[in-house]
């Protein structure tokens, strides 16, 4: 509370200070996702015993010349269903002030940072994961030279509605050579270096713990012509913590990403070893709670509801895999391009657990770098096509075979590994310059799990304006649930400029979304959703 | 020069922050067994390992407590809690049901198999915010707890015949201090080393056959929130004497059975002290 009233005070007083000068700008948004639940036995949803729930944000920033002061507002009454219900309540959870020039930046309050890929050190919010890890305390970011970029931060994580017990302090520096060295090379090398290092007292009366554990990272960027190639290793010295259950352990991560992409043909290739890398400022902390870092995956984000029911999470604690993708552009009025052109595209992705020999001398295990785990994690095929019949028609069409291991992934026992095999086709018929007609038809076929899914969606749009949507869903087969389940939902939606208002009915599946390593369950629910948010 | 002796004020103060490598042991010595250095009655705390034969990363909470175990002695009552989906029997080698209802009801209160096993709470208690602590937290919660005074004391004494199965249990309870508010008594039977299948991540093959279950929550013979003894303000050295009937399951090894008692807040669930007798001599 009284840190609410000092922030209000400080940005009334800066309002009122600057109120009616030239230069001022104020820049936010507003955002309302709520929820009316109804209890709906078979598919197991439940009301809760207030019935609505609402997250609701508010976020402002006042530039004026060379300082930004901001604050985000937050309430919840309570949280949606799924979201940690730790955040019910309201206050201020962020507030900052920032003075930049073209050489120094100075941050206090709270910030989002990321060095590199973001093995050691990245703070972001996601409202969709009702994730927020900012740092609150101090930054400082230098740019001395052309092509040199210094980066210096100090301070605690957010956790709910207070800050998490450990300190937080990191260097990060980068290089781009041909700027810094003001050389014409069709080469371009980038370098970076990052140091982070968290402190939490030792409050274990028999285990002797690392208070300050650091984690370090070297990175390297190069890219010439049509090909890019990004590469970064990081290492983190002994931390026990919950994740890792108390083994002293060193941890490591490398992520690997190469592209060429010229006029008609693009490869994406990419590999990632993480092994003991979960990093957090509290080491007893789970869940997606005080996450210093954030690995990155080597699956990209899967556009279609029915490829988003299994979902890969990152695997902190080991996990090695490989992605490719190749993809083809046939040109114009060539034999496979017909009239508009057609695009085909490839992938493959798999994901093992890492070697583990176990230890009993208290460092857990033993793992030989190159060699891969004997469990798949994930492992996904794919085919896609993209074509434009006229201007009117364009068709995208895909095919998916999916090996899933839903009790490594999402840590439970019982479910086993899920082979499945998906096609979605995606027609677009632009009837006229405003209306437009989307159709996706998906299916999602396995014998393990939930079993098989049939799903329609339609959205019919009135440019600018207006959205309609219908989605069905039907699961049948499914070996927890002896009957069929629809899963039905509608909404409208009303766009204006950056203003967009929408209401919806229906029923949602149980299930869990996941960004990277962050995933949240969405548990079954059936209601009125209404969702609103503007930007300024 | 100025941009130099900045880029180099960076790269110091990179270096300047410590990062601490612990070389083995990684453990110290803080022997707590043995009475004779410390005042009697000693604190006894009591730590729930709420765990389930199917949960994979149990093993590991089970291995820090024991450890635990082995440095305070009887200053730790430990009893695993078997909860929640990983606890449920399945056909084949899972077929045990270690589940109970009065664990069953303590999981729906407190959450335990929502927030993910393994969990602990030691003496039911929050340490540094938390109650429902993940295992890492256990030892400094457990040092907060025994570094407490003693405020209640807790003695178990049992009578047993091994041919009906059937003892009885006698609780003495002594207030210490002058105490307000209402208190239960909570009695448990608890069966040590059985032996029956466990899921283990840490292990090639992960599924051991043989693991030995230990102290293993079988039954509350109270409701499980106990008995209110007192309500209001107690008397120095105030005492009060419950006496219990109980049968041992013929499933259960009587040689390997407890008597787990304790005294807790009616309203808050702390518990101010346990204490745990074998049924048989």
């Amino acid at each position: 509370m009284k840190r609410l009233i000092l922030s209000m005070a400080a940005l009334l007083l800066l309002i009122t200070s600057i109120r009616g000068q030239q230069g001022l700008a104020v820049h936010g948004d507003f955002e309302i996702n709520s929820q009316f639940y109804n209890p709906d036995s078979i598919i197991d949803a439940k009301q809760p015993p207030q019935k609505i729930a609402a997250n609701i944000y508010g976020y402002i920033t006042l530039r004026y010349n060379n300082f930004t002061a901001g604050l985000r507002y937050e309430t919840y009454q309570n949280a949606l269903l799924g979201y940690d219900q730790r955040y019910n309540g309201q206050g201020i959870a962020h507030r900052f002030i920032q003075y930049a020039d073209t050489f120094v930046t100075v941050t206090l309050g709270n910030f989002y940072e990321q060095f590199g890929n973001g093995l050691v050190l990245r703070t972001y919010e996601n409202r969709a994961l009702g994730f927020d890890n900012a740092l609150d305390g101090a930054r400082l970011l230098l740019h001395p030279a052309p092509g040199i970029y210094l980066k210096a931060l100090i301070g605690h994580q957010r956790y709910y509605w207070t800050d998490g017990p450990g300190v937080v302090r990191g260097v990060d520096g980068e290089i781009n050579i041909n700027q810094a060295l003001n050389i014409d090379w069709k080469t371009g090398i980038t370098l970076g270096g990052s140091f982070v290092s968290r402190f939490q007292s030792d409050d274990n009366p028999v285990y002797i713990l690392p208070q300050n554990v650091a984690a370090f990272a070297g990175r390297l960027n190069i890219n010439r012509g049509f090909f890019n190639l990004n590469a970064e290793y990081a290492y983190k010295i002994n931390d026990p913590s919950a994740d890792n259950f108390y083994i002293y352990k060193d941890g490591s991560a490398l992520y690997v990403s190469m592209s060429y992409a010229s006029r008609g043909l693009g490869i994406i290739l990419s590999a990632n070893r993480y092994d003991n890398f979960s990093f957090r400022s509290d080491r007893n902390a789970t869940g997606n709670d005080l996450l210093i870092n954030s690995l990155p995956t080597i699956v990209p984000t899967h556009a279609y509801a029915l490829e988003n029911i299994y979902p890969y999470a990152v695997q902190p604690q080991g996990e090695m895999g490989i992605s490719g993708e190749i993809f083809y552009r046939f040109r114009r009025k060539s034999l496979l391009g017909g009239r508009y052109g057609t695009l085909i595209s490839l992938n493959f992705i798999r994901i093992n657990n890492i070697d583990k020999t176990p230890r009993f001398d208290g460092t857990g295990y033993a793992s030989r770098f190159l060699v891969p785990g004997k469990d798949i994690f994930y492992q996904e095929m794919g085919l896609k096509l993209e074509k434009k019949f006229s201007p009117h028609f364009k068709l995208k069409a895909k095919y998916v075979n999916l090996v899933y291991n839903k009790d490594f992934v999402q840590g439970l026992v019982g479910y086993g590994t899920v082979w499945a095999n998906i096609g979605i086709i995606d027609l677009t018929w632009k009837i006229n310059s405003h209306h437009a007609l989307r159709s996706e038809l998906q299916t999602l076929q396995s014998h393990q799990d939930l079993g098989n899914w049939i799903m329609g969606f339609v959205e019919y749009s009135i440019s600018p304006h207006w959205y309609f949507t219908i989605m069905e869903q039907y699961n049948y087969n499914n070996t927890h649930i002896n009957q069929p389940v629809n899963y039905y939902t509608g909404a409208i939606t009303y766009v204006q400029g950056g203003t967009r208002l929408s209401i919806g009915y229906g029923r949602q599946r149980e299930g869990i979304v996941c960004v990277g390593g962050v995933c949240r369950n969405v548990p079954a629910s059936n209601g009125l959703i209404f969702n609103f948010s503007t930007t300024f | 020069m100025r941009r130099i002796l900045i880029l180099a004020l960076a790269f110091a103060l990179s270096f300047l922050w410590a990062c601490d490598i612990v070389e083995k042991p990684y453990t110290q010595e803080i022997n707590q067994c043995g009475h004779d250095n410390l005042s009697v009655p000693i604190r006894k705390v009591l730590v729930e390992d709420y765990t389930g034969h199917k949960c994979g990363n149990c093993p590991r909470a089970h291995e820090l407590l024991y450890s635990l175990v082995e440095q305070y002695c009887d200053h730790i009552i430990p009893v695993s809690i078997h909860v929640g989906y990983f606890a449920t029997p399945s056909n084949g080698l899972y077929k045990d049901d270690f589940r109970t209802p009065a664990g069953n009801t303590y999981n729906d209160f407190f959450g335990v198999d929502a927030a993910g096993l393994p969990r602990g709470m030691v003496n039911r208690t929050e340490y540094n915010g938390t109650l429902l602590l993940s295992p890492s937290a256990w030892a400094g919660a457990i040092s907060q707890e025994v570094n407490r005074p003693v405020s209640v004391e807790v003695q178990v004494k049992n009578t047993y015949d091994s041919t009906s199965r059937n003892g009885q249990t006698t609780i003495q309870v002594s207030f210490l201090q002058q105490l307000q508010g209402s208190f239960s008594l909570t009695v448990w039977i608890v069966e040590d080393s059985i032996i029956a299948a466990q899921k283990n991540y840490y292990t090639d093959p992960q599924d051991i056959p043989d693991y030995v279950h230990r102290n293993v929550l079988r039954k509350s013979v109270t409701d499980p929130w106990g008995e209110t003894i007192f309500d209001g303000q107690t008397a120095i050295n105030q005492l009060i004497t419950r006496t219990y009937s109980f049968s041992i399951d013929t499933s259960w090894a009587d040689s390997h059975c407890y008597i787990v008692a304790f005294v807790s807040d009616k309203e808050t669930k702390q518990v101010y002290q346990a204490d745990r007798e074998k049924i048989a001599k």
